[in-house]
């Protein structure tokens, strides 16, 4: 999982993002129009994120709706913090196209859940050959391990050393940022949502899964110069194009978010169902791993045999052990 | 600083070396002991019989490796570059917790070959003085194989290890590795059940010749009572052996077949979470070590004979910041400590999926399989080749937990997406692994000294290790790929074969091999070692520095075993020499 380390903490000059061609032929608007409209959109991505009764009220699909027809969208924060007050992780029956929302969050808040879940649904895509990471509940996983990286400097394989000097090094010497992993996760998914904001006008949540795979495979490729900023002149969650919102640094290069994104996903399809994700065991159910076996005994001499035995969680296997059935 | 009382016998690191150590002097002495450990004691039952079957705490989030945030390594590839810690596993895997390392190993445990006690001298006696490479510092033990044979066998018989004798005193035996140093008796067990996946490979190897034997192992393929009364489990072969404990006592360990010996004789106190930081020591005499206790606090344990078993990497750190012995300058070659750091050369490797059956590769242990050694070390001819060294080719299967070991895929296939989810179900099942454990040589730029930057949780100066492969390395790597894996992925046919074999430069960031050496290498000589052949200081009597990081380059085995029988030569050196009369055994 390498990722770049930036060196140095100021701001560079840097040309702004070219904007797309719909972006740029609309008239100038007014700067209080624009911190207007700035408010109502990161609220309101936060309520349609959710997936939720916010995003039936706007007329979805979302924000470019929004911009259009204002008179759907609450026109004061008051009125969007209203809105996004109704929308509850809770709201177990509540289907948005962003998934259910099964559980509450120790970390995300559903506007980062909903952007994390949409990219692990594409990672291991719900399809023909069954579950996927959605119904796994992947995105609970991941918010478990944020959650829990708070109390200590922990990443992929455990505690980090996280004594400085921080200095970047040759890829043979491995990851050496100081970015905690959670931070990391919140940066990466404001970089997902600003290319999604800069190739389809559009929140990533809202885009098709072939828009939403291109924005992976982008990602993926590492040609991606900026994403994730850290370096702000307006609010991190506004993603307008234009020259007052320069692109600013990279403390993770997209590249390396999207491995961080995979990593974590797999792991949140394949670790057992006590760490939140692998629900029901779907992620071993697809591949034919048994999972807590006490053992195979004589059964590794019946060669090409299938194993017909029940699938085994950890909890099954301490509900035995401490004199449960 | 609080002075503690006075013992007899102080071990630091409390694993494979001091548990076997610490038991053989309770049976032997009546020696009061104390050993100091860094992390808890962790036993069959409770923790592992109830928790084990846990990929991602114990697997993926190093549960019970060695504590990076307050102390890991830094690295280098060459002096040119500025080392940066390892911030995360990782190459390697350091273990924590009373048994050491050995309680998450798989479990291969091997005896080196005779001529590599010898290597220097073998290898210039067949090709010439002039065939080594110039910057090769591989040297000649000190101890031959027959001097450690008796250390082996005891090795094996207290801890249980499975297997087939191919050289019972001298006589080669059929089914066993033809190549092995004559034993003086057989395995103490019979080899496991061996799974699907590497009877393809032993069918194969016998198809084109080659003379594939059982893994030796220390996973006990039944329930198995040691000369001091301690029982293995019967393995059941779950396929959660490295990087886990096991949990119903069946993959040898210390805490299983020593420590609770030792303990039993009610002379032995072990402390956890204890943290050595120095080996205290006056006029060539060891008076005791210093060492941070659970809540961190420095303590002052004197004692009349140490015992340093933390493993190569702390051994080494321990011996430079006690400044005991003369640290190796790769300068001018002189100096010893942290000289001939090597690890072992991986690389080499072959897959065959199959698309017509299905191999329960889930269904194993840590060293299920077989292995063959025609292209070890100097078992075949390198006139001409380009290159010294080669190593053991084996198929294990070791259990294949899902987040880690849901491939290898077919090459070409998707890493995400619905293509992913296709491969992933169609060829999980369906893979055979192998390939070569090489050799490690010994090279003059390759060492560890302190870090002049980095600084453990206490302020005390990280280990720093330079190191990289070399184009000896690489020609072997490459060779063994093309000549023997490549054709015998062919001869195990399958839908897919893949055979690997091109390094680069060394990285520490994939996991390749927990198997670190040198540091306080065994010689002859002061002038080029750190230990004598009973692994007893040069420079200081009453300290004895036992482990891998004695070896002055390393084989392609893993290393277990040797330590094991170093271990038993080290215990019986104090017990029958050393007690009578303190002072240089050698």
């Amino acid at each position: 999982m390498d990722h770049d380390v930036t060196q140095s903490p100021g701001i560079e000059p840097s040309e702004p993002d070219s904007a797309p061609a719909e972006e740029a032929a609309r008239p100038r608007i007014s700067n209080e129009e624009l911190a207007r409209r700035r408010v109502n959109r990161r609220l309101l991505m936060a309520a349609s994120a959710a997936g939720g009764i916010a995003v039936t009220a706007m007329a979805a699909p979302g924000l470019r709706a929004q911009e259009s027809t204002p008179e759907e969208g609450p026109t004061t924060p008051e009125e969007a913090a209203e809105q996004v007050a109704t929308v509850t992780p809770g709201d177990a029956e509540q289907t948005g196209d962003t998934g259910q929302i099964r559980g509450g969050f120790q970390f995300f808040v559903p506007f980062q859940a909903a952007i994390v879940e949409a990219a692990a649904a594409r990672l291991i895509p719900t399809d023909d050959l069954g579950p996927g990471a959605t119904e796994a509940g992947v995105v609970y996983f991941i918010d478990r391990q944020l959650y829990q990286e708070r109390t200590g400097f922990q990443g992929y394989r455990g505690q980090r050393y996280g004594l400085g000097p921080f200095q970047p090094g040759e890829a043979t010497q491995g990851d050496q940022s100081a970015l905690p992993l959670s931070e990391r996760f919140r940066i990466g998914i404001l970089g997902i949502e600003g290319l999604a904001q800069e190739r389809y006008g559009n929140g990533f949540v809202r885009l098709s899964p072939e828009e939403q795979d291109a924005i992976l495979e982008e990602m993926d490729s590492g040609e991606i110069e900026s994403f994730g900023r850290v370096s702000l002149r307006t609010s991190p969650a506004v993603f307008e194009a234009d020259e007052s919102t320069p692109a600013g640094e990279s403390a993770i290069t997209a590249k390396a978010f999207f491995e961080l994104l995979l990593a974590y996903t797999f792991a949140g399809f394949f670790a057992d169902p006590v760490h939140g994700g692998n629900r029901d065991m779907v992620g071993w159910k697809l591949i034919g791993f048994p999972g807590a076996q006490m053992g195979y005994g004589d059964l590794i001499l019946n060669y090409g045999v299938p194993f017909e035995g029940e699938y085994r969680s950890l909890a099954d296997h301490q509900t035995a052990m401490s004199g449960g059935d | 600083m609080a002075q503690l009382p006075k013992v007899d016998v102080v071990f630091v690191g409390f694993g494979l070396v001091g548990g076997s150590i610490a038991n053989e002097l309770s049976k032997h002495t009546s020696l009061q002991m104390v050993a100091l450990e860094r992390g808890p004691f962790r036993d069959t039952y409770p923790d592992f019989l109830q928790d084990h079957f846990d990929e991602w705490r114990y697997a993926v989030q190093s549960e019970l490796f060695q504590n990076l945030a307050r102390n890991t390594i830094t690295f280098r590839n060459n002096a040119d570059q500025t080392a940066l810690p390892m911030r995360e596993y990782g190459s390697f895997l350091p273990g924590d917790g009373v048994g050491g390392a050995m309680v998450h190993w798989n479990g291969a445990s091997w005896r080196f070959l005779p001529h590599f006690f010898e290597y220097r001298s073998h290898l210039e006696n067949r090709y010439g003085p002039d065939f080594l490479p110039e910057d090769t510092t591989i040297q000649d033990w000190g101890i031959t194989y027959d001097e450690l044979e008796p250390y082996y066998d005891q090795y094996e018989k207290t801890f249980g290890i499975a297997g087939k004798a191919g050289n019972l005193r001298g006589e080669i035996i059929e089914g066993g590795n033809p190549f092995e140093g004559p034993r003086s008796d057989e395995y103490p067990q019979p080899p496991n059940q061996i799974a699907y996946g590497p009877s393809l490979f032993r069918e194969a190897c016998e198809e084109i010749g080659l003379n594939p034997f059982p893994q030796p192992s220390g996973n006990s393929p039944g329930t198995y009572t040691n000369p001091d009364g301690m029982t293995l489990g019967a393995c059941n072969y779950c396929g959660f052996c490295e990087r886990f404990g096991c949990h119903v006592g069946a993959k040898t360990s210390p805490i299983v077949m020593t420590i609770p010996n030792a303990l039993a004789s009610g002379r032995v106190e072990v402390r956890q979470f204890s943290t050595v930081y120095r080996i205290d020591h006056q006029d060539g005499v060891a008076t005791g070590v210093s060492y941070y206790d659970a809540n961190g606090m420095p303590q002052e344990q004197p004692a009349d004979l140490i015992v340093l078993g933390a493993w190569t990497l702390e051994n080494t750190r321990l011996m430079l910041l006690s400044g005991i012995g003369e640290p190796y300058d790769p300068q001018t070659g002189s100096g010893v400590v942290g000289k001939n750091y090597t690890y072992q050369t991986g690389g080499a490797g072959a897959t065959v999926w199959y698309t017509d059956r299905i191999l329960n590769r889930f269904m194993g242990s840590g060293a299920n399989g077989f292995a063959i050694d025609e292209y070890n070390s100097d078992n075949f001819d390198h006139t001409g080749l380009g290159f010294f060294g080669g190593g053991n080719i084996a198929c294990n299967n070791t259990g294949a937990r899902p987040i880690l070991g849901s491939g290898p895929l077919p090459p070409g296939a998707a890493r995400w997406g619905s293509p992913w989810k296709a491969a992933v179900k169609e060829y999980y099942n369906r893979s055979v692994n192998f390939g070569m454990q090489g050799e490690s040589p010994a090279y003059r730029q390759h060492f560890m000294d302190l870090d002049p930057t980095y600084r453990d949780a206490w302020g005390d100066p990280l280990l720093r290790i330079t190191f990289n492969w070399t184009d000896n390395e690489r020609r072997m790597v490459q060779y063994v790929a093309e000549t023997a894996l490549a054709r015998i992925a062919t001869a195990m046919g399958g839908q897919i074969q893949q055979a690997r074999g091109v390094i680069t430069d060394y990285s520490i960031v994939p996991y390749q091999s927990t198997h670190c050496q040198g540091g306080t290498i065994m010689g002859a000589d002061p002038a080029t070692s750190v230990v004598n052949k009973y692994s007893q200081a040069w420079d200081v009597p009453n300290l004895f520095v036992v482990g891998a990081s004695n070896f002055p380059q390393n084989a392609g085995y893993n290393p277990t075993g040797t330590v094991g029988a170093l271990a038993y030569n080290t215990a019986d050196a104090i017990i029958s020499r050393y007690l009578d009369s303190p002072g240089p055994l050698a």
